[in-house]
């Protein structure tokens, strides 16, 4: 049950950055080009999520448990470290150049778009060396 | 030049614990202030980088 409404989120996320724009990197790349020809639309689309995760967020906030029975996991930590603040500047960094974030790179990848699959293998080889040199789990 | 940034992407991400679902999205709905800093970084940075590869290293 628990992986029959993951993949029913997963095809809601899915659809949803597709249909958004969001898997398009020339529409993000346009979006990020603040002092060029800038297309907004993104921006409503970032409301637009916020929105809904807003309402999610605060129905799941009631909770001690989820629908499916499992324990409530909502992020507590609070610090604002260098390490959060360097990974975000590198994501960003990288986000600006090639215009695909993590989500949209395996829809990419999944329409078999050849630049969107060496990305991805890059992506996850990159989380497997954070992972072998940092992960203090 | 592809390869290089997928490396970048994915190593941040882990590091900076989330993305643009994640810090963004999920992030900004909790009104988390990692996520808000994470957000303020990413979007900065992505400003930045397009900055420079269309209007400065053309």
């Amino acid at each position: 049950m628990i992986s029959f409404i993951a993949l029913i989120a997963g095809i809601i996320f899915g659809f949803g950055i597709i249909g958004s724009g969001m898997v398009n990197p020339a529409l993000v790349l346009a979006f990020l080009d603040v002092t060029g020809d800038w297309d907004a639309t993104l921006l409503w689309v970032m409301g637009g999520a916020v929105t809904v995760g807003t309402i999610a967020f605060m129905l799941a906030r009631k909770r001690e448990r989820s629908y499916l029975g499992l324990p409530m996991q909502i992020p507590g930590m609070a610090k604002i470290d260098s390490r959060l603040l360097l990974g975000s500047l590198m994501f960003g960094i990288g986000w600006g150049i090639a215009g695909i974030c993590p989500g949209p790179a395996l829809v990419l990848a999944g329409t078999g778009n050849s630049d969107a699959l060496v990305f991805l293998v890059a992506m996850l080889l990159g989380m497997g060396i954070y992972r072998m040199t940092q992960d203090r789990g | 030049m592809l390869a290089f940034v997928g490396l970048l992407v994915g190593y941040g991400t882990r590091l900076g614990s989330g993305c643009t679902s994640g810090h963004g999205v999920c992030g900004l709905s909790r009104r988390s202030p990692r996520s808000i800093a994470a957000t303020v970084v990413f979007m900065l940075t992505g400003f930045a980088a397009v900055y420079l590869l269309r209007h400065v290293l053309v």
